[in-house]
């Protein structure tokens, strides 16, 4: 076993990197099975329009669901720390990464490293929701509509064209995007109908919903650095389920101030950062994403969720005036807020 | 605490901002190696895994089935994930 872990090592820029790997793997698993499943129906009692539709949804869903996860949270560690150690596996495992996501992994890469943490919550940041005249996010529902593709496409387009990101962008952009469309095209020439409802309805799930209401809840009601408010720009999500099933995303904050630290350090950094972050009005909740997501989705009422999300729900010692006095904070839920008992604080912590 | 343990303290370190000192706070963070082992691969990769089941179980007990454990799944996740 030991001989194995050091022959791993050899390939691998850390052991923990082997979870990113079969993670991706799994993925790729999950779609050749669903499309195996689909042209051959009848072994599946597939047999007419309502079965058909049926699988459709949970494979369209179920594989929209793991390959937003898989870039927006697997290949993005690799962004951050490549993953083997060999340069040209890491460039090729990262073109094979992401085509089943629906991106070029160098178009993801630029709009991550050089756009969103390089200016996290400043109106140069143009991954994040469009923010309101009082500092909200626009409604999650309409940041998951707009943005992808529609929103990325024009900024891309722009950032390649005008060289933000480096000299000669443009022409790299321009040779990605050839191979992505060589690998993106594949199950377009197997089945065309297959490709449409098990690659690109997958694709429209993983950005819209999956990334899309990520994104969202990772900066939601925080302020960019340039406020002089310097560690509210990330919420931290401290649910273990979550963290262990998720890469350790969760640690949002951490991730942002010591983009470096490996995703598997990230729960020993948030030890150590904790007291500064609670003196400094850094901003924690106590689940995932998952449920974060839900709560600022709600329909019947958007202002009251985004409020409970982005303030009512905050661990006690991590509620600070500062963050409490936004101009749009509705006085009430305020008061319920204050007389909440601060009993999860001691459940979570350590 | 020592003049010493104040310089390496997160709040020292972030109040001077210099690489270095930055440097200090994630000094020592990485954990040693540990052996992988297949509950820690499955746990890591569990809803991959928990997609390619349901899929791929359809043969055995069809799309409908796997619509309902898909439903499920998703409203088990948004509630405890």
């Amino acid at each position: 076993m030991t001989k194995g872990l050091a022959e791993r090592q050899r390939v691998f820029a850390r052991i923990d990197d082997v979870h990113c790997v079969v993670f991706h793997l799994a993925v790729l698993a999950a779609y050749a099975v669903a499309f195996w499943v689909y042209l051959h129906p009848a072994q599946a009692g597939i047999e007419g329009p309502w079965s058909k539709i049926a699988f459709v949804v949970a494979a369209a869903g179920l594989l929209g669901w793991i390959s937003g996860v898989d870039v927006g949270v697997n290949f993005h560690n690799h962004t951050h720390r490549r993953v083997f150690r060999s340069p040209r596996l890491n460039r090729w495992f990262g073109r094979v990464w992401t085509f089943s996501g629906g991106w070029p992994s160098y178009f993801w890469e630029h709009a991550h490293v050089r756009v969103h943490h390089a200016n996290v919550m400043e109106p140069s940041d143009w991954t994040l929701p469009v923010r309101r005249g009082d500092g909200r996010f626009e409604n999650v529902w309409r940041y998951c509509a707009l943005h992808w593709p529609w929103r990325y496409a024009g900024h891309l387009w722009h950032d390649f064209r005008t060289g933000r990101g480096g000299h000669k962008v443009g022409r790299r952009a321009l040779k990605e995007l050839a191979i992505f469309a060589v690998l993106w095209s594949i199950p377009f020439w197997i089945d065309v109908e297959m490709a449409l409802v098990l690659w690109v309805l997958p694709h429209f799930v993983a950005n819209c919903v999956t990334m899309g209401s990520g994104m969202y809840v990772q900066h939601a009601g925080g302020s960019p650095r340039s406020s002089g408010a310097r560690f509210q720009h990330s919420n931290t999500f401290l649910s273990r389920f979550f963290n262990l099933t998720m890469f350790n995303i969760g640690y949002h904050l951490e991730h942002h101030e010591f983009p470096g630290v490996h995703w598997a350090d990230l729960p020993a950094l948030h030890a150590r950062m904790r007291q500064v972050y609670a003196a400094e009005g850094g901003r924690v909740v106590p689940y995932g994403y998952y449920k974060a997501a839900r709560i600022v989705s709600s329909v019947f009422d958007p202002d009251g969720s985004y409020v409970r999300f982005t303030h009512s729900d905050l661990l006690p010692a991590f509620q600070r005036p500062a963050v409490r006095t936004a101009a749009w904070v509705d006085p009430s839920l305020e008061a319920n807020r204050r007389h909440r008992p601060a009993v999860r604080l001691e459940r979570r912590s350590g | 605490m020592t003049r010493n343990d104040k310089a390496q303290s997160p709040a020292a370190a972030l109040a001077h901002p210099h690489p270095d000192a930055l440097a200090t706070i994630t000094r020592g963070l990485a954990a040693p190696p540990r052996p992988l082992t297949l509950a820690a691969l499955g746990g890591r990769s569990l809803f991959p895994l928990l997609a390619l089941l349901i899929l791929a179980g359809t043969l055995l007990w069809g799309p409908f089935v796997s619509l309902a454990l898909a439903v499920v799944t998703w409203n088990l996740v948004g509630r405890f994930g």
